[in-house]
């Protein structure tokens, strides 16, 4: 602001506006631009180094490899940009497909298995929305201590002795969700069909504006009349709910849920191509279009590096560098003033 | 006269035969019952402490279920201590363990040298220490597993012997677990060993999934796509390799990608070369193993040495299976708890 001032005061408006519009230009790019400026660079290179990398074929298997993970970032974005943050996303996914899976295995026909399966993770959702919104504990505490508490029932009462359940062969109508449909990936199908849906319900929804009108200024959402508690319970059941989803796909392309995951960091690689993508953890950003930037990036960077048959410290290091230039550029671009550093307190 | 002394001779000498297998019964009996004194006093009562990466793998299942069933018959005190794939939690364990004083351990290690030290500190402590499948740089009182080289020839072998005649593509590509678990680096070793002989072979790929069945099956179908003439995957643990297998389902491939994978006979892996989806599986059968390492422990706490005295390895025997030998007990079943 102050440059700006002492540039007018200094010469005529002419160069003013030459000197405003070069940086304006730059600036209106937003973090979803840059992140599928640096997904296209990427596929760029990998299309002039590996001969079968641009072909409609491999850019099937590509968006097939992060079909589930992107869905699972639609759940979270949608919770972030109401200011909040799920842990236990991954729980709903595997506590719910897990369930389904045990119901088909007793017998349980496929309806009512994915019922099963879709009530216990709404439960999970809820439990969620419920603590964090009228007890006002921290999401990251309270997600964090759901995922375990519903890891250990869930092992208890759900899945048994072991973290692996294997759907049945009998359930081979349910399977079918993780084939294709000539030739595209039914997870593909899938993933963009929610995408869509999510992007309706975030941009044309009264109740989308109120998410981010919630993750922008808590306060004034409230004061200004929206309830704001039962939209932290929706976000939540929403969240959940996605990431059952995600569970399904996950369970019919490998024919079996490792409940394992809910320990491990899949998360992180969630809320990464969400926030990567340009969803704030400070809410009240983003839209879908980041967790599709954020997913292609993921995605081209995970299939360029396994045809190049690069080791695992490699890939490592080039998906690293490849992050850090993403947010590096994306602060040069949006450096943090006083509004920026001080949106979301 | 002379049917007299005859009479008199084979009388004494019945009678000696009496008394000499009454006393050899007697002899036997002793022995037994010396053998179930010391039993009693060696072996009933004692504590047996399991320490897995995970209580929760059907392999570490398996294990421990068959050894719990023996222990319970026998009168031996069996625990299981999970730390649930937290090396740090494992190593916490090991040293609470240590201080309650075991008579034995059998410790399944995350990798060569976090648990060492802790290991000879407990056999420093009067505890005998075996070590199972995945062992450490400190060479314990037992070691009970597969070898892992010897292991990984053993598959490149099959591999080379299905990829490496005429009208092949000889392609073929490897899926790596954690790249720096012992089981891994010697499996590498040996399979490498192999492949280096036969030049006819092409790698084209080696990736690594973390054991993670949706890494591998994510890989494995970005590898199909590029290379859809491929002969054969290999993998080195079957939960992982099930999502090479379902990547070579959807691509089509059944029946022209063969997949070669190992594991404990773990159940579902029988299900999948019944169905196809594993060409072949090295099963190192772990209910076996599981025998061995109660029998092990059994006998170290009647050898009355010193713990850290013996040294001894019972590598396990590896049964490659294929559809057409696949038999309702080469996997094992686990309990439904």
């Amino acid at each position: 602001m102050s440059s700006e001032v002492r540039i007018k005061a200094a010469s005529g408006g002419g160069e003013v506006s030459l000197r405003a519009r070069t940086p304006s230009l730059l600036k209106r790019l937003t973090q979803e631009h840059i992140v599928l400026i640096t997904t296209l660079v990427l596929a760029g290179i990998f299309s002039l180094l590996i001969p079968g990398f641009a072909t409609v074929k491999n850019a099937l298997t590509l968006l097939n490899s992060i079909a589930v993970l992107g869905i699972l970032s639609l759940g979270a974005a949608i919770v972030i940009i109401g200011r909040g943050l799920d842990i236990s996303q991954v729980a709903s996914l595997a506590i719910g497909a897990a369930l389904a899976a045990v119901v088909m295995r007793s017998g349980g026909s496929i309806p009512w298995a994915i019922f099963c399966g879709f009530a216990v993770s709404l439960a999970i959702g809820l439990v969620n929305g419920l603590v964090i919104a009228f007890i006002e504990v921290p999401p990251l505490f309270a997600t964090l201590a759901t995922n375990l508490l519903m890891f250990g029932l869930a092992q208890i009462f759900i899945v048994g002795s072991t973290l692996l359940v294997y759907v049945p062969k009998s359930a081979e109508s349910f399977l079918v969700l993780g084939h294709n449909i000539g030739g595209v990936p039914i997870p593909v199908l899938i993933f963009l069909a929610l995408a869509l849906i999510v992007h309706l319900f975030l941009s044309h929804t009264r109740i989308g504006r109120f998410i981010y009108a919630h993750g922008d200024n808590p306060e004034a959402a409230r004061l200004s009349g929206i309830p704001t508690r039962p939209l932290t319970v929706l976000e939540y059941s929403l969240c959940a709910v996605i990431g059952y989803l995600a569970g399904l796909v996950l369970m019919a392309t490998l024919s079996s849920i490792d409940t394992e995951i809910v320990m491990g960091t899949e998360i992180f690689n969630v809320i990464l191509v969400a926030v990567l993508g340009g969803v704030s953890l400070v809410g009240g950003r983003g839209s879908v279009l980041s967790v599709i930037a954020g997913g292609l990036l993921i995605g081209v960077m995970l299939d360029g590096m396994t045809l190049l048959n690069l080791d695992n410290d490699t890939q490592n290091i080039v998906r690293g560098l490849v992050l850090l230039a993403a947010i590096v550029g994306d602060n040069l671009l949006h450096p943090r003033d006083e509004e920026t550093a001080r949106h979301g307190d | 006269m002379k049917t007299l002394f005859g009479g008199t001779i084979a009388a004494a000498a019945g009678a000696a035969m009496v008394c000499l297998t009454a006393g050899t019964a007697a002899a036997q009996g002793n022995t037994a019952q010396q053998l179930q004194e010391q039993w009693k006093k060696d072996v009933v009562g004692k504590t047996i402490v399991y320490i897995p990466v995970s209580y929760s793998v059907p392999l570490t299942r398996i294990w421990g279920e068959r050894m719990q069933m023996i222990a319970d018959h026998l009168g031996i005190k069996f625990q299981v201590r999970d730390p649930n794939f937290n090396t740090q939690r494992e190593a916490q364990l090991l040293q609470a363990e240590i201080g309650q004083h075991p008579d034995v351990l059998i410790v399944h290690n995350p990798d060569v040298q976090v648990l060492a030290p802790a290991l000879q500190q407990a056999e420093n402590a009067g505890i005998y220490v075996i070590q199972i499948n995945m062992a450490s740089r400190y060479k314990s009182d037992a070691f009970i597993g597969v070898q892992p080289n010897e292991l990984g020839a053993q598959m490149a072998n099959a591999v080379v012997k299905a990829c490496g005649g005429s009208g092949t593509s000889h392609k073929i590509a490897l899926m790596n677990g954690e790249v720096t678990s012992a089981y891994s680096l010697g499996i590498m070793e040996g399979a490498t060993s192999v492949f280096k002989q036969h030049s006819d072979i092409k790698i084209v790929s080696n990736q690594a999934a973390n054991w993670d069945s949706k890494t591998a099956h994510d890989k494995a179908a970005t590898v199909l796509q590029a290379n859809p003439d491929l002969c054969g995957y290999m993998g080195w643990w079957s939960g992982q390799d099930s999502g090479i297998a379902q990547a070579v389902k959807q691509a089509g491939l059944l029946g022209k990608v063969k997949v070669f994978t190992t594991d404990g006979g773990e159940p579902p892996a029988c299900e999948y070369l019944k169905e196809g989806l594993f060409y072949e599986d090295f099963i190192y059968p772990a209910s076996l193993q599981a025998d061995q390492m109660i029998s092990t422990a059994v006998m170290l706490l009647q050898s009355k040495m010193k713990p850290g005295t013996m040294h001894v390895a019972i590598f396990s025997p590896v049964i490659p299976t294929t559809a057409e030998n696949v038999t309702p007990t080469s996997c094992t079943e686990l309990s439904k708890k």
